[in-house]
């Protein structure tokens, strides 16, 4: 099994480097979906002018 | 659940009734999510890609993401929604209501009533010098009362001065053909009367949210009555197009004003009043997905400690909305919103336009920096317009101007201050 193999063990933070390649991963993943929770809100409250609306032409 | 109980009118055991189905419109509010996170996992490939329409500030930080792994996304997505679950559950489950009883009422009119503070267990001084208090009649004026510890009005008593709040309660029929100005005519000028009475002479004035831009067009329309203004979140001017709320204003301008008119007439017409869920779709609109990571948050907290006591007041305070005349509705999400009467001097009320270069009090201006129900843009230009107005900016949002952790010592402390040295 890969994760057993001699050349995975020890990773960066403990356990196999295969597992802390799986914690990268999600730290990763969680840390995009806390900047897209910003991106999502900042553009509900202040995205840009409306492009049908005058003061944007 | 086995099919009879969707039959019954009982909610599962250890569920508040009155949290059950909520926050309104609550399929908007998981839609929302499940919709916002949907996109978030589609946009994961190319999330570091310098073409992506990140908001301004994020895409720096968005360059880390390459190479992101979909299923570890995916993973965490669920794991959001299911706190977003879970939140909504302690709160639909907590033991805490509201205890707080009502101070005697000392006039009334229909269902509104001016409820005197001053005659509050926290009252310093029962004759203190009244200042007359103007909520929204979008929300129920408890907020000003929310908690023991979490009362404005309780907290002002208790500086001595007496607070007279405007609960202008729940239509009823004598309420159901009222627009702004009859509100104005029927109830707010005959409150002032009582606390000009009881002031001995003009009479401070504090409004919150739409009651502030209510007190600013009571000050405009009698300068000889009003010693002192503070508006709390006032809009004033709705140009902005910034933003959902921004945009839908100007998407309903391009369609013409007349259509919204007929929308919120035609639910007048059709139900009697404009519906709470009208009202609380119109504010969820403003942010989609700030019920559901607001939920999260409170996941995330102790349910048995204060911050999540507060949570549910004020979550419970959002949830028990009021229905609106039409007349009414349509002055606010029309007249003000769309057709900016305000800002273009075209607002009629008590019995002509309202200048407000003609307010002759002194006026203090609370804008929260995070307010966004009435954001800067729509709230700081009360500072300039006003003769002898002084703006504030507090570091909060709308409803944490008054109840929030920093609305004392931002918001109570100088709006008490200015009251106490302009009482009339």
């Amino acid at each position: 099994m890969e994760r057993t193999t001699e050349q995975e063990r020890e990773g960066p933070a403990g356990g196999t480097a295969a597992e802390g390649r799986d914690r990268d991963a999600r730290a990763r993943a969680h840390a995009y979906l806390d900047l897209w929770e910003k991106h999502v809100v900042q553009t509900a409250l202040h995205g840009p002018v409306a492009p049908w609306h005058p003061t944007s032409s | 659940m086995a099919p009879d109980e969707f039959l019954t009118e009982r909610p599962p055991e250890g569920v508040a009734a009155h949290r059950l189905g909520e926050p309104s419109p609550l399929l908007f509010h998981l839609g929302a999510a499940l919709s916002a996170y949907t996109f978030a996992l589609l946009a994961a490939p190319r999330a570091d890609s310098p073409g992506f329409p990140w908001a301004p500030g994020l895409a720096a930080e968005a360059k880390a993401f390459g190479g992101l792994d979909q299923v570890e996304v995916a993973g965490d997505i669920a794991a959001r929604l299911k706190a977003t679950l879970a939140g909504l559950e302690i709160w639909q489950r907590h033991p805490y209501r509201r205890a707080l009883v009502d101070p005697p009422a000392i006039w009334q009119a229909g269902c509104t009533r001016l409820l005197d503070y001053g005659a509050s267990p926290e009252a310093a001084d029962p004759s203190g010098p009244p200042v007359l208090v103007v909520p929204s009649l979008i929300n129920r004026a408890y907020i000003l009362d929310l908690l023991p510890e979490r009362s404005m009005l309780r907290w002002l008593a208790g500086q001595g001065l007496r607070p007279l709040l405007l609960d202008w309660g729940t239509p009823g029929p004598p309420e159901a053909t009222f627009d702004l100005a009859t509100y104005g005519t029927e109830r707010l000028l005959p409150a002032l009367a009582v606390a000009r009475r009881l002031a001995g002479g003009p009479v401070p004035v504090m409004g919150y949210c739409m009651g502030g831009t209510l007190a600013v067009g009571l000050a405009a329309r009698r300068p000889d009555d009003v010693a002192a203004l503070v508006t709390i979140g006032a809009p004033w001017d709705f140009t902005s197009t910034r933003g959902m709320a921004g945009g839908c204003r100007a998407a309903i301008r391009a369609e013409g004003a007349a259509y919204a008119d007929r929308l919120i007439e035609g639910l007048g017409a059709a139900l009697g009043l404009v519906p709470v869920v009208f009202l609380q779709t119109v504010f969820a609109l403003v942010n989609p997905i700030q019920a559901a990571l607001k939920f999260q948050k409170l996941a995330r907290l102790d349910p048995n400690g204060a911050a999540a006591r507060h949570f549910v007041a004020l979550e419970d305070w959002l949830a028990d909305g009021v229905p609106m005349p039409a007349g009414a509705a349509g002055d606010l999400l029309v007249g003000w919103q769309i057709r900016n009467r305000t800002a273009r001097g075209q607002w009629d009320f008590l019995g002509d336009r309202v200048d407000p270069r003609r307010v002759a009090a002194p006026a203090l201006v609370f804008c929260g920096e995070r307010d966004t129900i009435a954001p800067p843009a729509l709230a700081t230009p009360l500072g300039s317009v006003l003769p002898r107005a002084r703006l504030i900016l507090p570091r909060t949002g709308h409803v944490g101007m008054i109840v929030g952790s920093a609305a004392r010592s931002q918001i109570w402390r100088p709006a008490a201050a200015f009251l106490a040295g302009h009482r009339g």
